[in-house]
C-alpha cells in the first residue's frame, strides 16, 4: 500500500508545486481496526466473559465483520530528474467473519439445538514482504513504478461454504466444509520474520492534473504478484461429516477410544497438507483523489477520496476532507465509509516548511470517544528537499 | 513540533486508560451424542450360559444352560504302565574249530648246515646223511589271526606232524605250549616217521587257557638219511606241524568271535486295570521304552515284537542294538518306539485272556570282525517298559464303577434383581447322554439353591429313584461314531417346587448326584472313546411371562475416560421404549477402589410403552432423562466404573406381562457440557 498517498494527498496542493523537486522521505502507517466491536465493549470483554458480555458482543456484531491491521514503513528518495528509489515494508492482515461463527465459538452449539448455522464466508488474508521499487516521472503528470518484492510470510484462507448442524436435543452433530487455505511455515514468524519465502513484482502508475479550482490523482499500485515458493503449504479440502454418536452393539463396553477414533479421521482431513508453490496476486490498490479550493471562511480546501483494493475491500473506501491552513500548518478533518472500517471521522496535519515537511494523520479520530472507537490508527510522514528546479 | 510532541503524548495517555490486558476466557455449551444402540432383551445377558428362544407366538423363552458333568475315557479307564527286565547271562560262547599250522622246510634245515647250500643245492641230487639234533629248535606259533587268549570248559586240541622231508625221520620228540611257559598243553613221541608219513595226537583242553602265541619245541628228531641213494633235494619240502583246536566250549575268550545268539524270550504282559477287561484297544498314544545294559565288548543286537499290536495288518516290532561296551565296564541305550494308532489284541497269544499281551525278544552278538573280549560272566540287561497306554477306543467289559460328584453353578441371573418377581412357568431339566457302550444309573441325592440368606431343597418324587440310561451304539462312522442315549429328568411347577427356586432368586445351585457303570449286568461288548463319556447339563426354561415389582438390575461398565475443563452438564438419554417395562435409571461413577465419586440421577423415567387389553405393546414410548452434574471432569477422569443401577416395574402393575422377540429399546447417550475456553 503507498501509504504515502494519505499523507500527500493532505499536501495535494504543494505536490504539485513541488514535483521537479530532489527530496528524501520517510513515512510509517500502524493501524487496527473492526468494523463491529468498540473500544468501550472491548475494554469490557477483557478476562472472563460472563453471557451478557457475551451477549453484547454478539449484539454488536454484522452479519458479515471484518478486521483489519496494516503496519508499512517506507524510505523514499526522488531525484529532482524524476526518477527515484524505494524501499518498503508491508505486513497487513484482512479478515472477514460472519455472526453465526461468533456465536458458534462463544456460546457453542448447545442454544442451536436443532439449527443450521451457516459459518461462512470466512477469509484470512495476511501478508508480510519487503519490496525495492524504482520510479520515474516521465511527465509533469504521469509516474511509473516498478518493484522488485520478496515475500516474507503469508496466510490466505478462503472458507467458501462451512455449514454446522446440531440435531434436536443434540441428537447428532454434522458439518460440511469448501475452503482453500496456504500459508507459509509459521515458524517463520519466532525464528526468521525475514527469510525469502517468496518472490514477485509489482507495477505502480499515478497520474495527475488539474481539475477546476484543484487538481485531482489517479493511481493504481501493487499490481503484481508474489511467487511463494514449494515449501509452501496447500490445503484444499471439501468435506462433509455427520455424527450420531458411537454405534455400540455392546452399549455396557463403552469406551472413549471409540470417540477418539471417529474424531481423529475429522483432524485427519484437516490437517492433510500439500506442499507446493503458490502464485498469489498482490491486493492491488485503486485511488483517486481530487482536491478543491474554496473560498469558505474556514474550509481552504476541500478533498474526496476514493481508494478500492481488490480482492480484499467488498466496497470501496470513501473520504471527504475539509481543509483549512494556518501558515505553515495545515489542518484537515474528514469522514469515511467503505473498506475494513467502521465509518468514521478521520484527521490529518501537516506543517510545511521550505525544506521539511511533516505529516500526522489518523483514520480513526474517533478513538477518543470509546464507544464510537473501533481501531487504532497512526501514520506519520517527514519529508526533506534538498533541492528543486524552480 | 510542539504541537506534533502534544498529540503523541495524547495518543500516549490515551493507550494507558486501557485495561491491563488479561486474556479473555468464556463459557461454551457444547452437545454431542457419544453413542446409540438398539437393546433388545438378549442383549441385556451377556453370558453364554444364557439363550432365548422365541416361542410360536413370538414371544420369548430365557433358557439357562450349563453342563454339570463330562466324563470321558480318560478318566474312567487307566492302563498304567508296566515293565519286565530280562537278565540275560551267556550261557555258551561259541567259537569254531581252528586249525594253525607251522613248517620246517628243507631249506631251512639246508641253510643251519655249514656250506648246506653248496653241499645240497636246490634241485640237486645228493645222499642226505643221517644227523642228529638237527631239527632240535623252539618254533613260535602265531594263533592271533584267530584269538589272543581262550579257557576253556571243553575243547580237544590235535597235533598232527607231516613229514614231506625226503629222508626218514626217528626219535622225534615234541611239545606245544603257551609261549614262555613251563607246562606244555600236548606232547607227542614218535620213534619212527617215514618220509610221507603222518602222526597225530589229542589232548584235552578243559580248564587249559591257550593264547595266542604258541611255541612248538622239537626236542628231538633225528635225521635218518637217504644213503646209499640219493634224492633230489627240494627246498620247498618240509615237516609240517598242524594243530587243530575243537569241539570248543569257552569259559571266556579275546578272539574274533562269530555271530551268535545270545537270548529269545517270550513274555507275556497282563494289566491291571481294576475289574474292567479288555479284549481290544486301539492305541491314541502308547509305546515301548526299551533300557538295555550290556557287559559284552561286542555289538548286540535285539528284536523285540509285539505279534497281537498292529497296523494295517503289521505287526508291532522294532531292532536296537547295545554297542560294545567298554574294557571293564558296561553300555547303557535308552530308546522310546511309538505304537500309538496301533489296534492292540489284549486276548493273549492264544486268545483266550484279557488284558494281556504276549511279546517276543531275541538278541545276538553281532560279529564285528575285530578281537574282543567275551566271558560267561557277561550279561545283558533289557527293562522293557509298556508307557501308560491312552486308548482312542477301548472294547471289553468296562467294569463297574461308581461316580460321586457334588457340583455348584452360579446362578445370578435372577440372583441381581431386588424386589418381587413372580415367574407363570418354570421348568428345569437335566439332561444327560452317555457315550459310553455301557448300561449307567445316575442318582440325584440332592438339588438345592442358595441366596445370600437362605437355601432351598428341591422336592420332588422323582429324586426318589435312580435314572437308567442305555448303553451308546457305535456307529462305525468316523465323523459321527457314537450314538448317546439319553435321560432327561424333567422338573417343573406340577412335579416340584423348582418354581419356588427360581423365584427365590438363588446365586447358586448346588448338586449331589452318582453316575453308576454297569449297575445290573456284566457285558463283554462294551466300548469306550476317548473324548466321549457321560455328560450332563442343566437346563432352566422360564418363559418371559412375569411380573415384576421394583426388580433393581445392577451393572458396572469398566471405563477409561479422559476428559478435562468440563465445568457443569448434564447427560441426555433419549429413549424409545417399546418394552411395557418402566424403568429408572442411576448412573454411579467409582473409582479403582470402587469408591463413588459421583451419582448422576435422573427426575424422568424411562417411560414404559402402551399396551393392548392383552398387554402386548401397540406403540413405543419416547423418554428423555437428564442427568445433571457440576465439575465433573477430576470424577471422570478418577472414572475406572460406572455402575448402572436400574429399577424395573412391569406396566400394568400386578399382571403378567409377557416379553416378545420384537420389544426394543433405542437409546442414545449425549452429552451436555460447560467448557472453559482460556
Amino acid at each position: 500500500m503507498r501509504i504515502v498517498l494519505f499523507i500527500i494527498s493532505i499536501l495535494h496542493l504543494s505536490f504539485l508545486l513541488s514535483a521537479q523537486e530532489s527530496s528524501l522521505n520517510i513515512s510509517s502507517n500502524i493501524g487496527l481496526f473492526n468494523n463491529s466491536i468498540n473500544e468501550q465493549l472491548l475494554s469490557e470483554s477483557y478476562g472472563f466473559l460472563d453471557n451478557t458480555e457475551k451477549n453484547n458482543i454478539i449484539d454488536g456484531l454484522k452479519p458479515f465483520n471484518y478486521i483489519q491491521f496494516e503496519l508499512d514503513n517506507e524510505l523514499k528518495y526522488k531525484n529532482r530528474k524524476g526518477w527515484g528509489l524505494l524501499f518498503g515494508n508491508h505486513a497487513a492482515l484482512y479478515s472477514s467473519y460472519s455472526k453465526p461463527l461468533a456465536e458458534l465459538i462463544l456460546f457453542g452449539n448447545a442454544p442451536f439445538k436443532g439449527e443450521q448455522l451457516k459459518l461462512s464466508p470466512f477469509q484470512l488474508n495476511a501478508y508480510h514482504y519487503s519490496k525495492l521499487e524504482v520510479f520515474y516521472q516521465w511527465h509533469p503528470k504521469f509516474t511509473t513504478s516498478i518493484s522488485f518484492i520478496g515475500g516474507h510470510q503469508m496466510a490466505i484462507f478462503d472458507v467458501k461454504n462451512a455449514v454446522f448442524t446440531t440435531g434436536e436435543s443434540g441428537s447428532s452433530v454434522a458439518y460440511e466444509i469448501d475452503f482453500e487455505g496456504h500459508h507459509t511455515d509459521t515458524t517463520d514468524l519466532r525464528n526468521n520474520l525475514f527469510k525469502l519465502n517468496g518472490k514477485g513484482a509489482a507495477l505502480g502508475f499515478t497520474y495527475t492534473d488539474s481539475i477546476g479550482n484543484g487538481s485531482y490523482i489517479v493511481s493504481i499500485q501493487d499490481l503484481g504478484f508474489i511467487k511463494w515458493d514449494e515449501t509452501t503449504n496447500n490445503r484444499y479440502v471439501n468435506s462433509s461429516w455427520s455424527f450420531e454418536g458411537i454405534n455400540v452393539d455392546d452399549f455396557i463396553a463403552f469406551n472413549d477410544s471409540l470417540l477418539t477414533s471417529d474424531f481423529d479421521s475429522l483432524q485427519n482431513v484437516i490437517k492433510e497438507v500439500k506442499k507446493e508453490s503458490f502464485t498469489w496476486r498482490l491486493p492491488t490498490t485503486l485511488a483517486f483523489s481530487t482536491i478543491q479550493k474554496t473560498d469558505l471562511t474556514y474550509v481552504d480546501g476541500i478533498r474526496f477520496s476514493v481508494i478500492h483494493k481488490s480482492g480484499i475491500y467488498e466496497l470501496p473506501r470513501v473520504s471527504l476532507d475539509m481543509i483549512k491552513s494556518f501558515k505553515k500548518h495545515e489542518f484537515s478533518l474528514g469522514y469515511h465509509i467503505g473498506g475494513f472500517e467502521r465509518p468514521g471521522f478521520q484527521f490529518g496535519y501537516g506543517f510545511i516548511s521550505k525544506k521539511m515537511t511533516y505529516s500526522l494523520f489518523t483514520k480513526q479520530a474517533n478513538s477518543i470517544i470509546p464507544s464510537q472507537n473501533y481501531g487504532l490508527h497512526l501514520s506519520f510522514g517527514i519529508k526533506r528537499v534538498f533541492s528543486t528546479s524552480k | 513540533m510542539k504541537l506534533i510532541l502534544y498529540l503523541f503524548s495524547l495518543l500516549l495517555l490515551v493507550s494507558s486508560c486501557r485495561h491491563d490486558f488479561e486474556q479473555p476466557s468464556w463459557n461454551t455449551d457444547i452437545t454431542t451424542p457419544i453413542a446409540y444402540s438398539n437393546l433388545s432383551f438378549l442383549d441385556l445377558f451377556n453370558d453364554s450360559s444364557i439363550r432365548f428362544d422365541t416361542l410360536g407366538d413370538n414371544s420369548l423363552q430365557f433358557i439357562f444352560t450349563n453342563e454339570l458333568l463330562n466324563y470321558t475315557l480318560d478318566s474312567l479307564i487307566k492302563i498304567k504302565p508296566i515293565s519286565t527286565t530280562k537278565n540275560v547271562k551267556l550261557e555258551t560262547i561259541n567259537f569254531s574249530n581252528t586249525v594253525i599250522s607251522h613248517q620246517v622246510t628243507m631249506g631251512d634245515l639246508i641253510a643251519s648246515i655249514d656250506f648246506g647250500t653248496l653241499l645240497f643245492p636246490n634241485g640237486g641230487n645228493a645222499i642226505i646223511p643221517s644227523y642228529s639234533g638237527l631239527l632240535n629248535d623252539t618254533f613260535p606259533i602265531d594263533a592271533n589271526e584267530y584269538f589272543e587268549e581262550m579257557t576253556f570248559i571243553e575243547g580237544f586240541i590235535d597235533l598232527k606232524i607231516i613229514n614231506q622231508l625226503p629222508t626218514d625221520l626217528s626219535n622225534v620228540e615234541l611239545v606245544l605250549r603257551n609261549e614262555n611257559a613251563n607246562s606244555s598243553i600236548i606232547s607227542m613221541t614218535i620213534p619212527n616217521l617215514a618220509s610221507g608219513q603222518t602222526a597225530i595226537e589229542s589232548a584235552s583242553l578243559a580248564g587249559q587257557t591257550l593264547m595266542g602265541n604258541l611255541e612248538a619245541e622239537i626236542l628231538n628228531a633225528d635225521i635218518v638219511g637217504t644213503a646209499p641213494n640219493s634224492v633230489t633235494i627240494n627246498y620247498s619240502d618240509a615237516l609240517i606241524a598242524e594243530i587243530t583246536i575243537r569241539d570248543i566250549d569257552l569259559q571266556e575268550g579275546i578272539a574274533i568271535f562269530p555271530s551268535q545268539q545270545i537270548f529269545d524270550e517270550d513274555t507275556v504282559v497282563a494289566f491291571e486295570i481294576g475289574d474292567v477287561k479288555l479284549s481290544r484297544v486301539i492305541v491314541e498314544e502308547g509305546g515301548v521304552e526299551v533300557v538295555g545294559v550290556s557287559t559284552i565288548q561286542d555289538t548286540i543286537k535285539v528284536e523285540y515284537k509285539i505279534p497281537g499290536t498292529t497296523l494295517n495288518g503289521q505287526p508291532f516290532e522294532f531292532f536296537y542294538q547295545l554297542p560294545p561296551a567298554p574294557v571293564g565296564g558296561s553300555i547303557s541305550v535308552t530308546k522310546f518306539f511309538d505304537f500309538s494308532g496301533y489296534e492292540i489284541d489284549m486276548t493273549g497269544q492264544f486268545g483266550d485272556t484279557v488284558n494281556t499281551i504276549y511279546t517276543e525278544s531275541q538278541g545276538w552278538i553281532d560279529s564285528s570282525g575285530v578281537i574282543t573280549h567275551i566271558s560267561l560272566e557277561d550279561s545283558v540287561f533289557n527293562t522293557i517298559t509298556i508307557k501308560e497306554i491312552i486308548p482312542k477306543i477301548a472294547y471289553g467289559y468296562l467294569g463297574t464303577d461308581t461316580f460321586s460328584e457334588s457340583y455348584s453353578t452360579e446362578f445370578l441371573d435372577f440372583a441381581d434383581f431386588e424386589g418381587q418377581i413372580d415367574l407363570s412357568q418354570v421348568e428345569v431339566s437335566l439332561n444327560t447322554e452317555n457315550f459310553i457302550g455301557a448300561n449307567a444309573n445316575v442318582w440325584i441325592r440332592n438339588f438345592s439353591a442358595q441366596n445370600n440368606t437362605s437355601s432351598l431343597s428341591l422336592n420332588s418324587s422323582s429324586l426318589s429313584t435312580p435314572f437308567y440310561i442305555e448303553s451308546a451304539t457305535e456307529n462305525n462312522s468316523e465323523s459321527s461314531p457314537i450314538t448317546a442315549s439319553e435321560s432327561i429328568i424333567l422338573f417343573n411347577e406340577s412335579n416340584s417346587n423348582i418354581d419356588e427356586i427360581i423365584e427365590s432368586k438363588p446365586q447358586q445351585l448346588n448338586f449331589d448326584f452318582e453316575l453308576i457303570i454297569n449297575p445290573n449286568s456284566a457285558t463283554n461288548n462294551g466300548f469306550m472313546y476317548k473324548g466321549y463319556g457321560v455328560k450332563s447339563s442343566l437346563d432352566v426354561k422360564v418363559p418371559l411371562s412375569f411380573s415384576a415389582s421394583n426388580i433393581i438390575l445392577n451393572d458396572t461398565v469398566e471405563v477409561d475416560l479422559n476428559v478435562d475443563d468440563l465445568n457443569d452438564g448434564y447427560f441426555t438419554v433419549l429413549a424409545q421404549n417399546s418394552f411395557p417395562i418402566d424403568a429408572q435409571i442411576k448412573v454411579i461413577l467409582l473409582d479403582q477402589n470402587n469408591m463413588v465419586l459421583e451419582e448422576l440421577l435422573s427426575n424422568q423415567l424411562l417411560q414404559a410403552s402402551e399396551v393392548n387389553m392383552s398387554g402386548k405393546t401397540i406403540s413405543t414410548t419416547t423418554s428423555e432423562l437428564t442427568f445433571p452434574f457440576e465439575s465433573i471432569s477430576e470424577s471422570l477422569n478418577l472414572c475406572r466404573k460406572i455402575a448402572f443401577e436400574i429399577i424395573l416395574n412391569t406396566q400394568p402393575q400386578e399382571q403378567y406381562i409377557t416379553i416378545y422377540s420384537d420389544y426394543t429399546i433405542d437409546l442414545k447417550l449425549i452429552a451436555n457440557f460447560n467448557y472453559t475456553i482460556d
